[in-house]
């Protein structure tokens, strides 16, 4: 059992094709991510996230011989929840206005790196300030903000994620950037 | 709580998989549909460039000077004889391309710009081929006589030079009787007696002789017999 849990997503993948017992090794892995990652992207459906996952982990083991090793299993994995909560959200004629950070997921340090900015994020009044400003971003704006800031991906898996050309992707966040620092230094009251 | 919530999950999705007998989709089907997804932009992206080269054909190959004798109207001339049919064709299977790309599972990786670029480009040089080897020309033959209500919605200059009331016959050469008249079977395969005197034909090198193709602007004589044509201008088909 302890071998199983060393192996990487591709070889639990092969193995859960060969013996569906294996699959539950994938699910426990990607359980809490993926549900954290359906609240934000779809605030308020506490009630509907457990039934979500669920049904993204059915269709993930339908589709398991679609998958590509050539990408990121997290990424692929996070493609369908993305898609699958959206047409949950579709079904109940909802849409997602903003997205929901925790202020305490939202990776301060790289936005502070990223931004270049001379003043540190680091008191939780200043982080607040800074959730408003992500909140105020358009959704396509926020979308790529929560995977790099909150999910921590990386422009390709931002890109195989939200089915986007990375240069789509590398622009988005440039714009999204530029908004943050330009609000920041705006209000730099609120944030020294 | 959260541990016991996830092993739950875990359970009820391996409980359903087992239930329902849920199986992973054969790895063919998605192959399959990749391949599908690419042949349909492949075969969109020739009919593109196939309803380019015709509408490149049918507007080069037009007598656009003549719509005096033809219409007087050159607005009407010009909705008349645009190919609206084509034009459709061309819009919608670029759609039909876009969206199928979209649905491959490559084509996300392409930038829009860098797709368009490439795909304009292979539309040209695919079209520009068509176009050269005389393809789109012999296409819209057989589709004139071969495609039912094909002539109804594509006019081509066979519509104009084929009105010998308004002075504008065509056809081919099937007998020359001597310097001043010949014998054409018109696209009707309607036999006429041409008769040229002073006339002015275009280019100045092209001779008239048996076998090729033409159109004239002239007049019927009446009162000269059946079927006769007094020409004024001849140009090769």
């Amino acid at each position: 059992m302890d071998n199983i849990l060393e192996k990487n997503d591709a070889e639990l993948v092969a193995l859960s094709l060969k013996n569906r017992e294996i699959y539950g090794f994938l699910i426990q892995r990607y359980q809490d991510k993926l549900r954290r990652y359906i609240l934000r992207i779809a605030g308020g459906v506490q009630n509907d996230a457990d039934d979500i996952l669920q049904d993204v982990f059915i269709k993930v083991y339908k589709n398991l011989n679609d998958y590509d090793p050539k990408l990121k299993f997290s990424s692929w994995i996070y493609r369908i929840t993305h898609n699958e909560t959206i047409s949950f959200l579709r079904k109940i004629n909802r849409k997602p206005t903003t997205y929901n950070f925790e202020i305490d997921a939202v990776k301060v340090k790289t936005i502070e790196e990223d931004l270049t900015l001379d003043q540190k994020l680091d008191n939780a009044k200043v982080k607040e300030n800074l959730l408003k400003i992500i909140n105020n971003l358009d959704k396509k704006h926020q979308e790529v903000v929560m995977l790099r800031y909150v999910e921590d991906k990386d422009y390709q898996e931002i890109s195989d994620i939200l089915k986007k050309p990375q240069g789509t992707v590398a622009t988005l966040l440039r714009q999204a950037k530029f908004q943050l620092k330009e609000e920041i230094t705006k209000n730099k009251h609120l944030f020294s | 709580m959260q541990e016991k919530k996830n092993n739950d999950i875990s359970k009820k999705v391996l409980d359903k998989i087992n239930c329902d007998k849920i199986c992973p989709t054969p790895k063919w089907c998605f192959v399959c549909w990749n391949y599908g997804s690419w042949f349909i932009v492949i075969l969109s992206g020739l009919i593109i460039s196939l309803s380019l080269s015709l509408m490149v054909f049918l507007f080069v190959s037009h007598d656009w000077d003549v719509y005096e004798l033809e219409s007087g109207n050159l607005i009407n001339h010009i909705i008349v004889y645009t190919p609206f049919v084509w034009i459709i064709i061309f819009l919608l299977f670029i759609l039909l391309a876009v969206f199928w790309f979209n649905k491959t599972k490559q084509g996300y990786k392409f930038g829009s710009l860098k797709s368009l670029i490439i795909g304009v480009l292979l539309i040209i040089i695919f079209s520009s081929i068509i176009a050269i080897t005389g393809f789109s020309a012999k296409l819209n033959d057989e589709f004139r006589q071969g495609l039912p209500g094909y002539k109804v919605f594509v006019h081509d200059k066979c519509d104009i030079w084929d009105d010998p009331v308004k002075g504008l016959l065509s056809g081919k050469i099937v007998e020359i009787k001597n310097n001043d008249e010949f014998i054409l079977n018109d696209f009707n395969n309607n036999s006429w007696q041409v008769q040229k005197k002073n006339v002015k034909i275009t280019p100045p090198r092209f001779f008239i002789k048996n076998g090729s193709n033409i159109k004239m602007i002239g007049r019927v004589c009446e009162i000269c017999g059946n079927n006769v044509f007094i020409v004024n201008t001849i140009k090769p088909w």
